[in-house]
């Protein structure tokens, strides 16, 4: 039995403290992943709370055969995708969210271009987004990646070079302005 | 120009995962112009969006976490965990709530129109009750009460009747194997009563009258048991073996 089961067994039988084991172990790449999708530190704080607080209450539903990390994340990610969908005060990424993106200490050419890319990321389909978030941001395998979206890992493949390929159009454009 | 063939070389050259005869596939493709500025291109975006991933944030969420599941355990109870859990599914199991939402209305009336002459049948010393499956009594000086056992899709659920004096702890010992706390319920609560627990115990702090329900997910389906103990300071002032014959 691999280390998250037993203390997922742990915290069923009654000792919640367990839980604390879950949360120090995921809650950066949780928190990480969903300001990549976003983009807002507070929110991004909130769901990641709210995503712990779902996942000990439905810690019973748990399919002990699936892997537990794949479960979270895909917590995460439709919490974070929902949560984007209903702010829509928000508007897409800007400058003032790009900042949290570039580091000033770089050149204005290279902030320039991460503002870019955000603003091209923010103009894809959820379903490239998400996978270049994944990918590329998360570095997770393609088999990892077809857990957490349950796609086969073929289809994964594809549709990511799809993503490459819109992204690349994206930021070509903005090259022609 | 073969442009799927080079779109899939291009990404396995972008993931690392190119084979010897696919790189002098690759290789050869790129010898053509238009292919290598695609080639470039494709693998400058990737090269860009790798470094535009924004930087890794430390946090700690961990104590505000605890904090909110520990209260919500504390209020919640088991009942909100039992409802929601008998009013997920289909149509059937929407009656099934129903006729359990009965069951329980009825004995929740029963237990408390019981409750008014559990002193006289402890006086009695009447061991049977008929609402529950099994019933305990207890006639300390310090203290009386009862205890009563009832079960329900897969839960046993304790009723705690308690009166006493003076602060008496009663700590409900179970093997963690076979059951598992599930929540507990302020029927009747005449001063400040507190619960805390353990993955095998629960333990109930009394002053006055105090009437809980203990509800425990029974794991194993065969009979055991659940000891309860009663403290009044450092004393033990009884014991009692409480069988659990589901």
């Amino acid at each position: 039995m691999n280390e998250d089961n037993e203390i997922i067994i742990d915290v069923l039988n009654g000792n919640i403290n367990s839980f604390r084991l879950i949360i120090e172990k995921y809650q950066r790449k949780m928190y990480n992943l969903a300001f990549q999708i976003v983009n807002d530190k507070d929110s991004a704080k909130d769901i990641t709370q709210d995503v712990f607080i779902k996942i000990f209450n439905h810690l019973k539903n748990f399919n002990s055969n699936k892997k537990f990390f794949s479960w979270i994340y895909r917590i995460t990610l439709n919490e974070s995708l929902n949560w984007k969908k209903k702010s829509t005060y928000l508007e897409p990424i800007d400058e003032l969210h790009a900042a949290e993106y570039s580091n000033p200490s770089v050149d204005y050419e290279k902030n320039e271009r991460a503002i870019q890319i955000s603003k091209a990321l923010n103009k894809l389909d959820e379903k490239y987004r998400t996978l270049l978030i994944l990918r590329h941001y998360n570095e997770l395998s393609y088999d990892e990646i077809g857990e957490i979206l349950e796609l086969p890992t073929a289809k994964v493949k594809s549709r990511l070079y799809i993503a490459r390929e819109k992204l690349r159009n994206l930021l070509g454009s903005y090259d022609n302005e | 120009m073969n442009n799927s063939k080079l779109t899939e070389l291009t990404n396995k050259f972008i993931d690392n995962e190119l084979t010897e005869r696919e790189k002098l596939q690759l290789d050869e493709l790129l010898k053509i112009e238009e292919n290598k500025k695609y080639f470039t291109s494709l693998t400058e975006t990737v090269g860009q969006f790798n470094k535009s991933k924004p930087p890794f944030n430390e946090i700690n969420l961990e104590e505000k976490i605890m904090k909110k599941i520990n209260n919500e355990s504390n209020s919640s109870f088991g009942l909100k965990d039992i409802f929601s859990e008998l009013f997920k599914g289909n149509k059937l199991g929407y009656a099934f709530s129903f006729a359990m939402g009965l069951i329980i209305a009825t004995s929740l009336f029963l237990l408390q129109k019981e409750n008014i002459s559990l002193d006289e049948q402890f006086i009695q010393g009447t061991a049977a009750d008929r609402s529950f499956d099994e019933a305990y009594f207890l006639d300390e000086t310090s203290f009386n009460g009862s205890v009563k056992v009832k079960y329900s899709e897969g839960l046993v659920i304790l009723d705690v009747d308690l009166n006493t004096l003076e602060q008496l702890d009663c700590e409900l010992k179970f093997n963690k194997n076979e059951f598992s706390f599930f929540g507990v319920k302020s029927i009747k609560s005449e001063s400040d009563s507190k619960f805390s627990t353990s993955n095998s115990s629960v333990r109930l702090t009394n002053l006055k009258g105090n009437r809980y329900l203990v509800f425990l997910k029974n794991l194993k389906d065969y009979p055991s048991k659940v000891h309860a103990s009663f403290y009044s300071g450092n004393y033990t002032v009884a014991n009692l073996t409480i069988d659990i014959k589901k």
